[in-house]
């Protein structure tokens, strides 16, 4: 059995006095940072705290001048010093608890309570851990993580892409497995938030987040610091759980129940509490998954498809009253045309090299503009002759360009269209 | 209503008995050397009887015998005729033995049966992944493939084969849960670890359309069969925070010489299986892997000119004929790109016997399709091809180039990135 606070050895309490410290510091400022809409504002102070110190202590102890704040990324720069200053501050706190608490006890004649703390402490990382697995199964239960693939990804070859790309395809190419993904997550942080269900919970979680780790480290994912802590808060919440995993599972010996923890709760709040909870993960829940619609609304599967999407193939091309023939000898000519967002559009060379411009869409009329260079503005004027059949007329690097092209359908793809089988008397794999 | 569902249960047991001993049979007897002889006439007569079921009561035709894909017609057809036998095992059984006993011993050795047909299962699929063979470093044929052009499956087997790391990940994970089954103390584990992975195999092959749905559910509910037993005292570890007991012992034999024996000889078999699986991984890996042995012609040959019946085809984009890139992979492998990026797949025989200077080619899965193209080396780094394609004659120049450094490939590991790269 697990001893109990009061029996720690000195060690135990030093370690517990630095991994509380390490833990609230990293998952600070949660719980306010979840709250819907309100959360960024009442981080910001906080937020603005780290943005300067990040940046000084870069500089003064690595030499490095930290521009990039995390984004898109988790692994930049500043968050291996962010963590560095964790640490720091987290073993800080520790010694100077340590030594208050030497001098408190001799004053009081008795030692601080740990049970109680080291309750709330897990209570505290399985909610944060709990919330953020229901926000990240949300956004594949409705995807918008793994959006599908986008057009210009179909065309792209497979050696051109990153690592990250070829992960992000390769889900995005299935949503039933992305939704299996995403129910595994949620039923993992659905599962910690009731005090009974938080060890399955806790497993379920290390299961799925071992995978998700793996995948980082293997596949060049940014979120290797993130997903390393996540996989170490659900062990952390197993540990006091382990000798009894490991009677049963491991070694076939009887296994006591795990003591009773101390209650942080009384009265009326301790009865209610089941329920404060109960509501607090539907509400969050129900707030994460209309996010995840929201934004595949806005980028994903459910965005509206611009005007004149698709995977346009140039059938022919006339430059100056010549006609420039589909020949992959002639590097520059275009080979395609892919219109899958609003306001881009790319071109595929013959030579494979592609290139994008901004895309201003009118009702006859179509034109470009390079982001770096507003001074190259051709023009043409566009009808489409028949469904999926589109002329262009205009000039391009000063000449007169007539255009003809044919609209790929979506389903045109392999990838697309193959859908399931019960049957294959071979495998398919193409 | 106790005895009849004591009855309806016994049904279940003899059922599931006759099933799964049928579905697995004849292991452990194919891991024996030369015995599989003995099991020809066994394997003779399902081939017999499949096609005849398949005709005579579905009217369909059950004759491509399982190959890569183990979702052929004919694994249905087979898997219903396991079914109708089972049930005509347990009646039959059921009618002659009536006496109402159960049948713990036999209980008992039927989970011991399971327990090493999954784990043993899970030991091969996990060897060929910790040392990469079922899912090779991508082709270079395959990284000039568009994804779109892709299917399904190709695209799950590529993103597999791209990380060396993730693979011995997986791997392991199959291994230990293999290895985790075959000790009756950590069996109970070792079925939880392999239905955690098989729950996520099941998912990617009815995702991504690879042909072991029907294998990948059986190993599945193999692993569920051996954890159903234990599922009270897992809720009371687990949820209900209740003493639980250890697992009463079951003992298939209880002579303690002959279970010592037994014990040792099963671990000296786990421990042989263990490693001529992992041994037949690193030959497979060797003859197939990205450090197989290179042909004389091994590598990316561009088109610089080609005829179909004496006609030169410009190299048009819109042409599906022409081809653009000609790829030379592992010994035995050929992959042809046309202008429009389509990805063709040969078998090919270079020199075959009393035929030198010949290319001997079948188009992968299709063993009808068959030519042979009589190839030439003018100079180092050029090639000419020649000879009948699909009827129309064939004449093509090509020349060697070094394949491009692929972002794919070459992309490595970073601790730290200032912006995602995915691209």
């Amino acid at each position: 059995m697990e001893p109990s606070a009061e029996t720690w050895s000195p060690t135990r309490r030093i370690v517990f006095r630095f991994v509380f410290s390490y833990l609230i510091l990293y998952n600070f400022p949660f719980p306010l940072d979840a709250i819907p809409w309100l959360g960024p504002i009442l981080t910001q102070p906080y937020t603005d705290l780290w943005n300067a110190l990040v940046p000084w202590v870069g500089k003064r102890l690595f030499h490095l001048a930290i521009t990039i704040r995390p984004g898109g990324s988790g692994d930049t720069t500043y968050n291996y010093v962010q963590l560095l200053c964790y640490l720091v501050i987290a073993a800080v706190a520790a010694a100077v608890w340590t030594l208050l608490g030497a001098v408190v006890q001799k004053r009081l004649g008795k030692r601080a309570d740990y049970g109680r703390l080291s309750a709330g402490l897990r209570t505290y990382v399985r909610f944060a851990l709990g919330l953020t697995m229901i926000s990240y199964g949300a956004s594949k239960v409705i995807p918008a993580q793994f959006p599908q693939p986008g057009l210009d990804q179909l065309i792209q070859p497979f050696g051109e892409a990153s690592p990250m790309g070829l992960l992000w395809t390769f889900m995005g190419s299935s949503a039933s497995y992305v939704v299996f993904s995403g129910l595994a997550e949620v039923a993992g942080g659905l599962l910690l938030m009731a005090r009974r269900t938080a060890l399955l919970g806790a497993l379920v979680c290390i299961a799925v987040l071992v995978n998700v780790v793996m995948l980082n480290f293997s596949y060049d994912v940014p979120v290797k610091l993130y997903s390393s802590h996540l996989l170490a808060m659900a062990l952390f919440l197993v540990l006091p759980d382990l000798r009894r995993l490991a009677n049963v599972l491991l070694l076939n010996r009887p296994a006591e129940p795990a003591a009773p923890r101390p209650e942080l709760t009384a009265g009326w709040l301790r009865r209610a509490a089941p329920f404060l909870v109960a509501a607090l993960a539907v509400a969050y829940t129900g707030y994460a998954l209309y996010g995840s619609y929201d934004g595949s609304k806005q980028y994903g599967n459910l965005a509206p498809r611009p005007p004149l999407y698709g995977v346009w193939n140039v059938d022919e091309l006339e430059v100056d009253g010549v006609a420039r023939p589909p020949l992959l000898t002639d590097a520059s000519r275009w080979r395609r045309m892919v219109i899958s967002y609003p306001g881009v559009l790319g071109v595929q060379r013959m030579d494979s090299t592609s290139a994008y411009y901004r895309l201003y869409l009118g009702k006859r009329r179509l034109a470009l503009a390079k982001f770096d260079d507003p001074q190259w503005k051709p023009s043409f004027s566009y009808r489409e002759i028949a469904p999926g059949l589109l002329a262009l007329e205009g000039t391009l690097e000063g000449k007169r360009t007539r255009i003809k092209l044919r609209r790929t359908p979506d389903t045109a793809f392999t990838l697309n269209s193959r859908g399931f089988h019960w049957i294959n008397e071979f495998p398919f794999n193409h | 209503m106790t005895s009849a569902l004591t009855g309806a249960k016994r049904f279940l047991f003899r059922f599931g008995f006759a099933y799964l001993v049928l579905y697995n049979f004849p292991f452990p007897f194919d891991y024996i050397p030369y015995v599989d002889v003995v099991f020809t006439p066994y394997f003779q007569m399902w081939k017999l009887l499949v096609p005849w079921v398949g005709s005579r009561l579905f009217h369909v035709d059950a004759t491509t015998l399982p190959n890569g894909s183990g979702d052929t017609t004919w694994g249905y057809v087979q898997v219903f005729c396991y079914l109708v036998i089972a049930l005509l095992a347990a009646a039959v059984w059921s009618i002659f033995d009536r006496k109402g006993r159960s049948h713990p011993r036999l209980y008992e050795g039927l989970r011991i049966y399971v327990r090493f047909a999954l784990g043993a299962t899970m030991i091969s699929y996990g060897a060929v992944k910790v040392i990469k063979s079922q899912f090779p470093d991508p082709s270079v044929d395959r990284l000039l493939q568009p994804y779109g052009d892709a299917s399904p499956m190709g695209i799950l087997w590529t993103f597999m084969g791209a990380s060396a790391a993730y693979n011995v990940f997986s791997g392991l994970s199959e291994m230990i849960g293999g290895l985790l089954l075959a000790f009756r103390r950590t069996a109970l584990l070792g079925a939880l670890v392999s239905a955690g992975v098989l729950l996520n195999i099941v998912l990617l092959n009815f995702c991504y359309d690879v042909p072991v749905k029907l294998l990948s559910c059986h190993l599945l509910a193999m692993a569920v069969f051996l954890i159903l037993p234990d599922l009270r005292r897992l809720i009371d570890l687990l949820v209900l925070n209740r003493r639980v007991e250890a697992a009463a012992p079951r003992p298939f034999c209880t002579r303690p010489w002959l279970r010592r024996g037994i014990a040792v000889f099963a671990t000296l078999a786990v421990l042989a299986l263990t490693l001529f699986h992992l041994n037949r991984a690193a030959e497979t890996s060797k003859l197939y892997g990205s450090q197989a042995p290179k042909g004389p012609l091994s590598g990316l040959w561009e088109v610089d000119e080609m005829s179909i019946d004496g006609q030169i085809r410009p190299p048009l984009i819109t042409d599906t004929e022409r081809w653009r890139r000609v790829i030379f992979g592992n010994t035995g492998q050929l992959a042809v790109q046309r202008m429009d990026d389509f990805r063709d797949r040969y078998l090919l025989a270079i020199d075959p016997k009393g035929k030198p200077g010949t290319l001997d080619l079948t188009r992968r899965f299709d063993p009808e399709w068959k030519t042979a193209l009589a190839y030439a080396q003018p100079k180092p780094g050029f090639l000419t091809l020649q000879g009948l394609w699909g009827g129309h004659r064939l004449q093509v120049r090509l020349h060697r180039v070094e394949p491009p450094k692929f972002l794919l490939t070459t992309r490595g590991f970073h601790w730290i990135n200032e912006r995602p790269f995915n691209r």
